[in-house]
This record gives C-alpha cells, structure tokens and sequence, in this order.
C-alpha cells in the first residue's frame, strides 16, 4: 500500500528549463510514486515506511520489489536478449527470491504471446512487442505496482489498444494496481478510476 | 557468487559490442605489462648469466686482486695498489688449507700465426688454472708442472683465437705463433666457455712471460682454490693476515667468489629497478586510457544506467559493474601481455638466459589489476552518483 500525504515538488527552474511546460506535473507525479525522485516536502509512505528516510540502497530495492516501470520508450536494454532483459530485475534482486524466476519469465512470456522471441534482440522486435517485454520486466519480481508511463505513446491505435488490454488484464487477473500516466483521454477511459493533474495539483478525481 | 558472475557476463556482454575499442583500451596496459614483465625477466637473465660465469669457477674460490677490489666499484681494482710476483705465491702455497694457488698475469696483445694477425688476451699463469676453470681440452693437450719449472714455450689457445688463426682448431695443435716477435708452439686448445678473454686466450705458463712480455715479473691477480668450502672465510682471514705482514691494507683485495657474486647482483638489481620504474609509465598511460575509455562509456550508457536504477539496481550495482569492467579491460591487458613476455622469453632462452619468476606473474596481474580499479573509480562513481531520473530522461 503506498500513501502520498501533501506531497509537493518544488523545481529549480534554470534558463530555458521548464519541466512541465508539456505536463502539468503527472509524470513527476508517477516519479515521486515510483520513488525515482523524492519531494521536496510531504510524505511518501510504502507499506508504513516514511521513504524520505530510507537510504539509496533501502528505495532502490523498495523499487524494485514493489514498483514496475513501464515507460513510452520502452526503455530494453539493446545489448539483452528478450529473456534477459526481463530477468534483469531480479539479478538486481538483495533477497533471494521464493520462485523460480526463470520459469516465472518464460511464463510472462507466454502469456504475452512472444515466447518464440526470448532469443531475439530488442532491434528484432516490433514496437508493440516490445512493450510486452517492458510489462513482462515490469512484473516479474511480483511488484504491487506497474506504473506505466505514456505506455501507448509510441505505438499505433491498434497496437495501444492491445496493451491497454493487457494491462487491465493483469489488473485483473494478477491483482496487481495499475497506473497509466497519460495525455490522451481516450486512454484514460479505458481505466476503472483517473485522476486530473493541472498545474502541478490534482484538481479532480473520478 | 551469481552476482559475480552476472557482473562479468555484462561487462563481456559491452565488450562484444565495441570489440575495436576495447581492443585499443586493453593495447595501453599491454604495452606497459609487456615491457615490465620482459624488464624483469632481463634482471633475472642477467643475474642467472653472472650466476652461471661464477659458478664455473666454483664458490670455493679467493681472489686478490690489487688496490681496494670490487668493493669501491670495477676500475678500481684495475689501477694502482700492489704488484703481485712469485714471493706472494710461495708464501700462499705454504697456507694449508689451499688446494691451488694460482697466479695470473694479463695483457692484450696481437697475436701473429703466419699472414694471420688476431688481437688476443696474453695470460700467464698455472697448470692448475684449467683444474680451477674446469677446462676441457678440445685438441691437444694442456701444458703441465714441468713444463712450468721449464719455461717452456708452449702455448693453450682458446677456441675463439685458434679458429680465427687457423681456420679450424684442430689445425692450431703443432702450429707456431709469433707474439711481440718470440715464437711458441701451440700444444693444445681449451674449449670455449662464452667469456670473451678466455675464448682468446692465448695461454702460457707464467714464468715463460717472464721477460719481454712481463719485465716486472709481476701477476695482475691470484686466485686460490679452498679444499673445503666451509672453510672460505677462515682461509680467507688467513690470506689477508699473510700479505698483510708485506702489503699495505689499501693496497690489496681479498675477495670471496660469493661476495663479488652478491656486489654484481646488487648492482643489476638497481639498475633493473630503475628500468622496470620508467617501463611502469606506460602502464600509468595505458591507465589513463581506460579512465578516458570508461568516463565515454558513462556519458554512453547514462539511459541504461537509468533504466537499471529503476528496475532495482543500487548505486552499489552500478559502481560495481563499472568497476568489474576497467577491471577486466585492464586485466585482459595484462594478462595478453604476460603471455607474449612469455613467449619472448621461451624463444630467447637458447641464447640467453631469460628468466619468469612467480613474483614477475603476480605482480604483472596484481599491478594490471590495481590500475583497473585505480582508474576505473571515478568513472564508476560518476555513473553510481547520476540520478535515477535525470539518468533516465537522458537521450
């Protein structure tokens, strides 16, 4: 369970710098959920701990064992192999963890329909399968959370949609809490609740 | 251990992608361990060559020579100080505890053989010299006892002078040569033992020098053979005590074999160090090509690194796989290096004795080692210290 109590990010804006010109803060918003970044004042809770006073080491294993990234980019490592790159977070893993990882990624795989890439490089696949990798790293240490950002940015109408699917289908059949940050309301509606961001504060939920 | 290997199987993994470059990076601490192995393997050549020159001679051996010897450097012993002559010898053979003494006398010379005029080594001395040397005849015989009290004139070439003056040594036995126009008969040829002077000796009994070739009647050294080896420094107390009673203490040097051995390693050693310290430059350069190569690398990778602190990886992750690959690069040098050093050293070895010891190994790997992570450090930390975030947005 993660809280966020009167979180409030202040930027130093340098000539020319202006983050949120494009956004209006949201995907700052999924940083700070996602403990890549740290407010500036408030309190980001996980599982009853105050974050702010967690060290480098202590978030980033935070961060892996509870948060999945899923990024517009699909940000795969190059140099991996489909199979390696969604390993990759569990190599990172300080615990060792009660499931055979192999097996659960194969699986992941499976689900998702691209076994017959494991093998393949990132260059090799279309960008529809490869934004199945990036959800398949995203689960595989069994995070509560997959936060997706702009997930469907970089895709055709079709291709989003079939991942827009996939993620309401893990949400379901994994129980696992699903954030997707985006622009485009279309999208937004494919989801069970969504939150306005405007100007850096959340002016409506639904 | 999983870990570890995870960390080696990346690094590998950005090797193959840029093999050119890591081929270069690794170029810089080849160079650097190849030259430092090779300089140590010289040091230890040299001492063996020395080692080996001595050992022919036995380490039972004193040596006096005049002046104050090799302790005050190598010309020293060479000028000044006593002249040695026949009163120093006898009173020597009255010593006990020594098996030979033998006197040498010593000059450079042409040496005539009909039209065939070579320059050679003069040298008067004992028939108990080639004991003490452990010559082996190659043709003829050595001179002996009677003919030291004979003065006669019978001459031992080495191997080097008889071929040079007779086209083979074997043709040397029987022949004359002319030395400053006095004639001897070449008896018999010693074998060559890779020492320039004796492989052109032309060697005689002392006292046929005496004369023309040595007015003064004088030996440039004497060497004398201890019966038991245990006793080298007691006979050695008794020499000095013996010329002591006709010599000034400056004025003569008594020398154990083992002692000159040690002075001449002493010297190769400092000179060895100072090679082997200006060979380590280039491994200070080839160090520094890899710090150049990571810190790209770094620039390089920034979204990577990002990606991995935000699917889990700690600063720890990052500083480590950096690390473990200017570690690699660096080791990958060094050991390449060390196998050519090696190589080198096995195709020279007939010819000289080239030597790898384990100190040469684990320095060459520690030292490679060492600059991997020397240098490799701040590029790694940077990498460690980029925010996840920034890291990430990075294009």
């Amino acid at each position: 369970m993660i809280q966020l109590t009167k979180v409030n990010k202040v930027y130093e804006v340098a000539d020319g710098d202006f983050y949120g010109t494009s956004g209006s803060g949201k995907s700052t918003l999924m940083h700070i959920i996602g403990l890549l970044d740290r407010p500036t004042s408030g309190k980001v809770i996980i599982s009853g701990q105050d974050t702010a006073k967690l060290s480098d080491a202590e978030i980033s294993t935070l961060r892996g064992n509870y948060i999945g990234f899923v990024f517009q980019q699909f940000n795969l490592i190059q140099r991996l192999t489909t199979l390696e790159n969604v390993l990759l977070p569990t190599q990172y893993s300080k615990e060792r963890l009660d499931f055979a990882t192999l097996d659960y990624a194969r699986e992941l795989l499976a689900k998702f329909g691209i076994s017959e890439k494991a093998g393949s490089y990132p260059n090799k696949l279309s960008g529809g399968q490869q934004q199945r990798v990036a959800i398949a790293r995203a689960l595989v240490m069994k995070p509560d959370i997959v936060l997706a950002d702009e997930p469907t940015g970089n895709l055709d109408t079709a291709t989003g949609e079939e991942i827009l699917k996939l993620l309401g289908k893990l949400n379901r059949e994994l129980g696992v809490t699903v954030v997707v940050v985006t622009h485009d309301q279309y999208v937004a509606k494919k989801t069970d609740r969504q939150i306005f961001v405007r100007d850096g504060t959340i002016v409506k939920k639904y | 251990m999983n870990y570890f290997i995870f960390l080696i199987r990346t690094a590998l993994k950005d090797f193959g992608r840029s093999k050119v470059r890591t081929g270069l990076t690794s170029l810089g601490i080849l160079i650097g361990v190849f030259s430092v192995v090779m300089l140590i393997s010289l040091g230890i050549g040299l001492r063996n060559y020395i080692t080996r020159q001595f050992e022919d001679l036995g380490t039972n051996l004193i040596i006096i020579l005049p002046g104050s010897g090799f302790s005050q450097g190598f010309g020293a012993g060479l000028a000044g100080g006593a002249e040695f002559d026949e009163r120093d010898t006898n009173a020597l053979r009255k010593i006990g505890a020594l098996e030979y003494v033998v006197p040498v006398f010593m000059k450079a010379s042409d040496v005539v053989a009909g039209k065939e005029e070579e320059f050679a080594y003069v040298m008067g001395t004992s028939d108990d010299f080639f004991s003490l040397y452990n010559l082996e005849n190659e043709a003829g015989e050595f001179f002996t006892r009677g003919d030291m009290q004979g003065r006669s004139k019978k001459v031992v070439l080495g191997k080097s002078l008889a071929e040079k003056l007779f086209g083979t040594y074997e043709n040397a036995v029987g022949r004359d040569i002319r030395v400053q126009n006095q004639k001897y008969e070449v008896i018999g040829v010693s074998e060559n033992v890779g020492d320039e002077q004796l492989d052109n000796a032309v060697l005689m009994p002392y006292r046929t020098t005496f004369g023309s070739l040595n007015p003064g009647k004088t030996f440039f050294a004497i060497y004398v053979g201890v019966a038991d080896e245990d006793g080298v420094t007691e006979a050695k107390e008794l020499v000095e005590k013996e010329f002591l009673k006709r010599y000034e203490e400056d004025d003569f040097e008594v020398s154990e074999q083992e002692e000159l051995l040690a002075t001449i390693n002493q010297i190769i050693g400092v000179v060895n160090a100072v090679l082997i310290a200006i060979g380590s430059i280039s491994l200070v350069v080839g160090g520094i090509g890899i710090m150049n190569i990571m810190y790209a690398n770094v620039t390089e990778r920034t979204k990577e690194i990002g990606i991995k602190r935000a699917i889990g990886a700690t600063k720890r992750d990052i500083l480590l796989q950096f690390l473990t690959e200017s570690v690699l690069l660096s080791l990958l040098g060094g050991v390449v290096g060390l196998v050519l050093a090696a190589i080198v050293v096995l195709l020279v070895q007939p010819y000289f004795p080239l030597g790898l010891d384990a100190l040469a190994v684990v320095l060459a790997l520690g030292i490679s080692s060492g600059i991997g992570i020397f240098f490799g450090v701040f590029p790694a930390r940077r990498a460690a210290n980029l925010t996840p975030i920034e890291a990430i947005r990075y294009e």
